[in-house]
């Protein structure tokens, strides 16, 4: 397909804008011309309409039923593949905790009206943190922050009440709520024209010292910001991490450290991350 | 990991939901989905010893696509799911002029509700298959153009364009309904 078929060749670049998959140079280039094109407009109303209709659409996802079909195929596969007892044994550890973590009830999320987008994240937490279990099974000593973070991410996905301490969406309620239970004081930014709610905060332990984590909300994903202290003196680093399917960015600044934690994608968490930092 | 094989099932329940979402509208109907999602992933486990660890959903989901998308071409001239075979001859602009309605009609702000998600629900099952994959893996599976253009082996200004088509027409299509 070439620009003759559109209205305005500039109209795929609004889209990957919409999309956010242009970086900040690149938006500010298209920005003037989309401000006093008519047909750009049309194709933003256009882009935000559909996104709204398909935000009515449901994400299937797979009964338990299934769930435990797939597995157990997968495993009879294996098993005639079975090179070493000890595979297997790791395997049953890891499908057991699996399974005692699986039969707890689905939690719902907040932050969606569709019920079937409740269970299925709810559902898709539940097997995340089965998931959690089984690594921390296969490696008990893990002393990796990362995967603590996650684990806490996922006990307060899980347990609703710890997810935020004090809720507000106003970052003069939420900064003073910390003084006094950590003893620094964490940067909290608003970034709802980002698309970025803030839902709130609370107080976690991570290597034994209090964190801060800030809570916030991106369509149908939660994003915790944690903060503590650094060890070096300020340095800028950024790294990228998975664990059990959570994406982690990791930075410090200022004398602090930070992890953001998260089940959105790789590529939606940098966009979050470059923007919560640039952020004031 | 104790063994590639307790990794892989990680990686499989994993990305469970996103191939079984993927498949149910790639093929629009339930038992066909199911077949597919467990077909796939037999598959996947296969390959699992040259899956070099870059982007699991994306590896996952590719699969789940070949899959969905051969079970379809044969099962047009074999057995195949009722819905998919009334589905499947369904185009947009048909499906534009034929959404019937619901005799079970109430003028209660739920129910109104419900019947526009259906009529979308529709309208999106009515796309064709190249568009719809596009719209789904964007908007729900909320995946970014280069994983979409590698899942649906495509470059990344097709799959741009694709997306752009899908969401004009569907857009136009709720339009023509509202």
């Amino acid at each position: 397909m070439n620009t003759s078929t559109y209205e305005c060749e500039h109209t795929l670049l609004v889209q990957a804008e919409f999309d956010g998959e242009l970086d900040a140079a690149q938006a500010a280039k298209l920005a003037p011309h989309r401000e006093q094109c008519p047909h750009c407009q049309a194709v933003q109303e256009q882009l935000t309409r559909s996104r709204d209709l398909m935000r009515t659409v449901p994400r299937h996802v797979v009964s338990p039923d299934m769930k435990a079909q797939i597995l157990q195929r997968m495993r009879e596969a294996e098993a005639a593949n079975a090179s070493s007892s000890a595979a297997v044994v790791s395997s049953l550890d890891a499908e057991r905790e699996r399974r005692e973590s699986a039969s707890a009830p689905p939690k719902p999320r907040s932050g969606s009206s569709f019920s079937g987008w409740r269970y299925g994240a709810g559902w898709g937490v539940a097997v995340a943190a089965s998931l959690l279990a089984a690594i921390v099974v296969l490696r008990p000593q893990s002393p990796d922050v990362g995967a603590q973070l996650v684990n806490n991410h996922l006990r307060a996905m899980q347990f609703d009440s710890h997810l935020i301490d004090v809720v507000s969406t106003d970052h003069h309620t939420v900064k003073p709520w910390f003084a006094g239970k950590v003893d620094f004081a964490p940067p909290v930014k608003q970034l709802d024209r980002e698309g970025y709610v803030l839902k709130g905060g609370r107080v976690d332990i991570v290597d034994t010292r209090p964190a801060a984590v800030l809570v916030y909300q991106a369509g149908r994903h939660v994003v915790d910001v944690y903060i503590w202290p650094a060890n070096s003196g300020g340095a800028t680093l950024f790294r990228e991490k998975q664990v059990a399917g959570f994406n982690l960015r990791h930075w410090e600044e200022g004398g602090l450290t930070f992890w953001c934690v998260s089940d959105m994608g790789a590529e939606e968490l940098d966009r979050f991350a470059t923007r919560w930092r640039s952020a004031s | 990991m104790a063994s590639s094989n307790s990794g892989f099932e990680a990686l499989a329940v994993d990305h469970l939901d996103s191939a079984y979402n993927l498949a149910r509208w790639l093929v629009r109907d339930p038992a066909l989905a199911d077949d597919v999602v467990q077909d796939a992933m037999l598959r996947a486990l296969k390959y699992f010893h040259g899956f070099r660890g870059e982007n699991a959903r994306a590896w996952v989901l590719q699969i789940v696509r070949n899959v969905a998308l051969t079970r379809l071409q044969s099962g047009r001239t074999g057995a195949m799911g009722v819905a998919a075979q009334a589905a499947a001859h369904v185009d947009l602009e048909v499906a534009a002029l034929t959404v019937p309605d619901d005799p079970s009609q109430e003028p209660e702000a739920t129910l109104m509700r419900e019947e526009d998600e259906r009529l979308v629900q529709r309208l999106l099952q009515g796309l064709p298959v190249e568009l719809r994959e596009c719209l789904i893996l964007r908007e729900i599976e909320e995946l970014s153009y280069k994983e979409i253009a590698r899942i649906v082996d495509a470059p990344i200004g097709t799959v741009m364009s694709r997306l752009w088509r899908g969401r004009k027409l569907l857009a136009q299509a709720a339009a023509e309904h509202a």
